[in-house]
């Protein structure tokens, strides 16, 4: 083990920012009262955020931070960031999950050290930490659906240095069964098994890190982690429209490395990276997806950055970086669709966090970036200057912490949005970036008093959001193009509390969201009256109660979700959706744990909808033509040495 | 057999249907929804909506209904009316407010997801027939909504899928025929193979006969007595095919013939409304992914052009025209762009010389409509 002083420098650089800088919600699998089977699983009870599920666990599954859309919402594994160009809605069911892992969720604002802003919010996916105490940790599970799951982590001395290991798999069929709404009638309810819904995926990981001693007083690190996955994704389609022969195959090589050292009053980091991705769709011909038979695509991405983090006076913080990156989308073998257009991105930027401790109970912060994008397509080019930037309050008072923030961000336009895909989008490439302004406010606090400990935040928040990227039919055949007509207004309120008091524990996140998207109108004659932005629950509610006892724990969950709607023109409201589920867990000897999770514990496969002539039944789901599935067990035993 | 499957996208292509077996009368308005004129069914794609308006502007509607689905259609025959939604295999049948007052469900089990009915034409015993676009057939349904058979398409083109989009139930001098519409585009959804019109005799629900049709891509048919009025626009992508326009089929003979080519309108034929002699039809330029709509007018006696696109009285600048109609003398034509007041439905004069001249007051749906229909 080095020294604690040294350890302290060879740290890996990673960015965490300030509640000054903005609000940030973390999840730690260790600490998780739920079994958590994804990387969605893991973010889902985060307040402000809404995780939408096409199917069952490991489906395609998108992140929206306070109302954001998903291609709003950026990607960032290792100092690496997974959105781009090419995929701006990153699923989150291809993310690698590992015992212990931690992800961090910027709610809108975020630290102009992690790159490129994003118009709605970051998710940051921390690799294991190779300078972290050695320990190895198996987890493994099996479940409802044909669902198994193994999750392998180990951090160890490597000579010098230190290595951190971490293996994972999953599989299943997730054949669940769900009301059949073609097959149903009033009063009949016919319900069908899902097909081609399963999936299988693998994900190696390996980060290390050797200390490097620049002089006797100076040390730093390097610090090394690679990353490569490969996944078999069956596609099943919608209820109404099923692909029982789509499929797709993807892998993801991803290798970032950091070296560090001090340099002044702080610590310089120099990092590059690259990232390639592979995909490959296969339908049959005739497919109700009406696409490709075969598409093959690669993404190819490499960048670097140079920072340094440190103090300038004795109470006020920079970070400042400058960072560029290169990305290429190829399209490979193509059938039965028109081949999508080769693109090309680079981009260049810098940016400043600041943080000023003017007095014990005032912190002021400051974050801004300007990054330039150039994207290229048959021979054409085009550019985008973004400037983003906000600033930040923090109040730090005896039991209650204050702060607010205010401030804009962009987003570009992806490749698609760009150049279409010479089949049913088309692109244009003098499209503008979206844009928002936000500003939010809160308190947090905690405290005891005896067998009660109290930890609390609350805040609200309110976006302007103009020029986001619609895509809107034209012409005969239908075809979407993107258009930057998009205006949309959100405001909402984030609680996230945890309550201890003897041996109960009760953890909550509520998300309250007031959406207006000022693109379109309610179904009424006369003035438009703007409606609800669709697939924004305005109340999102994720709570557990849990009852320790000695080695043993149980736990009781719901999570509820209203006033939700479906369409366009807000006119079709999503039922009410409460889910309970329950868990218990015991410590059967010192490094082995079982545990029993239900979810969905009453079974609630169905939804009562407004019907033309009456209340209908639906699939539950966020839209209904993606059901979710029913009650599901999970049990898994955690190893830990 | 190969499936197809419209998706939300090439919705607009699929969703404009004329009113079947609207004829054009103005009909009487229902006692439950006085000065009712017209049926309209509207949609975004995303969701629908359906209704009647009166020719003053009252407007009822429903909307918010998660089975109206998010591609409609809408039918008339024997003096009933349909809303047909696509997507989700339903079909309701309309009180004259335009609500939905009674389900039928053209779901085949067989089918994986929906079938895609596309019209509904009633028989002289009740039975509902309808040709599923999806699913290569032509379902019937006994008048009270259980299957009594099943008509297998699936040999009328090579890919197993004829793509019926459309069926009218005639009495002819043979008896009581249904004809059914193959649109046969294949490579979907190119036209470039002949479209066909089958007819079925309705007692033995034997298919008596295909007659190629002059022109391809049958979009809307629209019947007026004994003739059926069929918009070909063949590929919307070029207003100049010689086998696209305006199709006269004589359902007595089984005969056919296109009247006006699509080149001498001045664009892709996408729906026809007849009134006497007066044709007139909606068409669209063949400037790809914008496909600006105009109302033309011809004379539905010998064929030729009266007004042209090239002096419409209403021209969009993209595929904005949808759901063509004569109630009484007066000639309705939705527009998908939303004004003030909702999106319009604009009412036009007509006179015996087939000169029409837009009344200044518009009718307002609340959706962007689809079908607009006289109430039968």
């Amino acid at each position: 083990m080095l020294p604690a002083v040294i350890q302290a420098q060879v740290e890996e650089v990673v960015v965490h920012g300030t509640e000054a800088g903005g609000f940030v919600s973390r999840a730690d699998e260790h600490d998780s009262p739920r079994e958590v089977t994804d990387a969605a699983s893991l973010v889902e009870p985060l307040p402000g955020v809404h995780v939408r599920r096409y199917g069952a666990d490991d489906a395609f599954t998108t992140l929206s931070i306070r109302g954001s859309s998903s291609t709003e919402v950026a990607v960032v594994f290792a100092g690496v960031r997974l959105t781009g160009g090419a995929d701006p809605s990153l699923d989150l069911a291809s993310l690698p999950l590992w015992p212990g892992a931690v992800v961090r969720v910027h709610r809108t604002f975020t630290p102009a050290a992690l790159g490129p802003g994003s118009l709605g919010g970051t998710l940051v996916i921390e690799p294991p930490k190779p300078m972290s105490p050695a320990r190895t940790e198996t987890w493994a599970a099996v479940g409802s659906f044909g669902e198994a799951r193994l999750r392998v982590g180990s951090v160890s001395d490597m000579g010098t240095g230190r290595v951190a290991v971490a293996v994972s798999a999953s599989r299943a069929d997730d054949d669940f069964t769900y009301l059949d709404p073609l097959a149903s009638s009033q009063g009949h309810d016919v319900y069908a098994t899902r097909g081609n819904a399963g999936h299988a995926a693998a994900d190696g990981l390996v980060s290390w890190a050797l200390p490097v001693r620049w002089s006797s007083e100076s040390w730093g690190a390097l610090t090394v982690t690679t990353l490569a996955q490969a996944r078999h994704q069956e596609l099943p389609g919608t209820v109404l429209g099923p692909t029982p022969f789509a499929r797709l195959d993807s892998d993801r090589e991803l290798a970032s490395a950091e070296l560090t050292g001090g340099a002044g009053r702080g610590m310089l980091s120099v990092r590059a990276w690259g990232r390639r991705e592979g995909l490959r769709l296969e339908d049959a011909l005739g497919s109700a997806a009406v696409g490709p038979t075969r598409a093959d695509q690669t993404i190819a991405a490499t960048g670097g950055s140079v920072g340094w983090r440190g103090r300038v006076t004795s109470d006020a913080t920079i970070e400042a970086h400058v960072d560029g990156s290169g990305e290429h989308f190829e399209p490979g073998l193509t059938a039965g669709a028109p081949i999508p257009p080769e693109a090309t991105r680079t981009s260049a930027g810098g940016g400043l966090d600041a943080e000023w401790h003017a007095t014990d109970h005032l912190v002021l912060a400051a974050s801004g970036r300007v990054d330039g994008f150039s994207n290229a397509s048959a021979g054409a080019t085009t550019g985008d200057l973004l400037p983003t930037g906000h600033l930040g309050i923090e109040v730090p008072l005896d039991f209650v912490t204050l702060a607010a923030h205010g401030g804009a961000t962009a987003r570009p336009p992806s490749f698609v949005e760009l150049y279409g895909d010479r089949g049913a989008f088309i692109g244009d490439s003098a499209l503008l970036p979206e844009s928002a302004w936000t500003i939010d406010a809160g308190a947090r606090g905690s405290h005891a008093l005896g067998k009660l400990a109290i930890a609390l935040e609350l805040d609200g928040f309110a976006t302007w959001a103009d020029d986001l990227i619609t895509f809107v039919p034209q012409g005969a055949y239908g075809r979407a193009k993107a258009t930057n007509i998009g205006v949309a207004r959100l405001a909402g309120v984030e609680a996230d509390a945890r309550v201890r008091l003897g041996p109960l524990e009760l953890r909550g996140a509520y998300t309250g969201l007031v959406t207006e998207n000022d693109s379109a109108c309610e179904p009424v004659v006369g003035p438009c009256v703007h409606p609800a932005l669709p697939g924004r629950p305005a109340n999102d509610l994720v709570a557990d109660l849990i009852g320790y006892a000695g080695p043993a724990s149980v736990r009781f969950g719901v999570d509820a979700i209203t006033g939700m709607v479906a369409d366009v023109s807000g006119g079709i409201g999503v039922p009410a959706r409460v889910l309970a589920s329950a868990g218990a867990r015991v410590d059967v000897v010192r490094g082995v744990r079982l545990a029993i999770d239900v979810r969905n514990l009453f079974d609630q496969r169905t939804g009562t909808y407004q019907g033309a002539l009456g209340p209908v039944h639906e699939p539950i789901g966020d839209y209904y033509e993606y059901p979710l599935p029913g009650r599901s067990l999970l049990v898994s035993v955690r190893f830990e040495r | 057999m190969t499936a197809r499957r419209a998706s939300s996208l090439m919705a607009p292509l699929a969703a404009i249907l004329a009113c079947g077996g609207g004829s054009g009368s103005s009909g009487g308005a229902p006692s439950s929804c006085p000065g009712a004129a017209a049926l309209w069914a509207a949609s975004d794609y995303s969701s629908s909506a359906v209704g009647s308006v009166s020719l003053a502007g009252k407007v009822d509607s429903v909307a918010g209904a998660v089975d109206l689905g998010a591609d409609p259609a809408m039918s008339i025959s024997a003096g009933r009316a349909f809303y047909v939604a696509r997507d989700e295999d339903a079909i309701f049948e309309l009180d004259g407010c335009g609500a939905p007052k009674q389900r039928f469900s053209a779901h085949v089990a067989s089918h994986p997801g929906t079938s895609d009915p596309y019209a509904v034409a009633v028989a002289r015993d009740g039975t509902l027939w309808i040709p599923l676009f999806l699913a290569a057939s032509v379902l019937v349904l006994a008048p009270d909504g259980s299957v009594a058979r099943t008509i297998d398409l699936s040999s009328f083109d090579g890919d197993g899928n004829p793509d019926a989009s459309n069926i009218v139930i005639v009495d002819t001098p043979a008896g009581e025929k249904a004809f059914v519409a193959l649109d046969r585009l294949n490579p979907y959804p190119k036209s470039v193979q002949p479209s066909w019109m089958l007819r079925i005799d309705v007692t033995t629900a034997k298919i008596e006969a295909t007659v190629a049709l002059a022109g391809r891509n049958p979009f809307t048919v629209t019947q007026a007595g004994s003739i059926l009025w069929l918009a070909d626009p063949g590929n919307f992508d070029d207003a100049t095919e010689a086998d696209a326009g305006i199709e006269r089929f004589d359902t007595s003979t089984s005969t056919t013939a296109l009247v006006t080519p699509e080149a001498q309108l001045g664009g892709s034929v996408a729906q026809v409304a007849v009134s006497g002699s007066c044709g007139t039809a909606l068409v669209a330029d063949p400037t790809p992914n914008v496909n600006a709509t105009s109302l033309v007018t011809f004379d539905a006696s010998t064929g030729a052009p009266l007004v042209t696109a090239s002096r419409s009285p209403l021209t969009t600048a993209g595929f904005d025209l949808e759901g063509l109609s004569w109630v009484g003398v007066d000639l309705l034509v939705g527009d998908r762009r939303r004004a003030a007041g909702g999106y319009p439905i604009h009412v036009f004069a007509g006179n015996a010389a087939c000169t029409v001249m837009e009344r200044t007051n518009s009718l307002f749906v609340p959706m962007p409509p689809v079908a607009v229909c006289p109430i039968p």
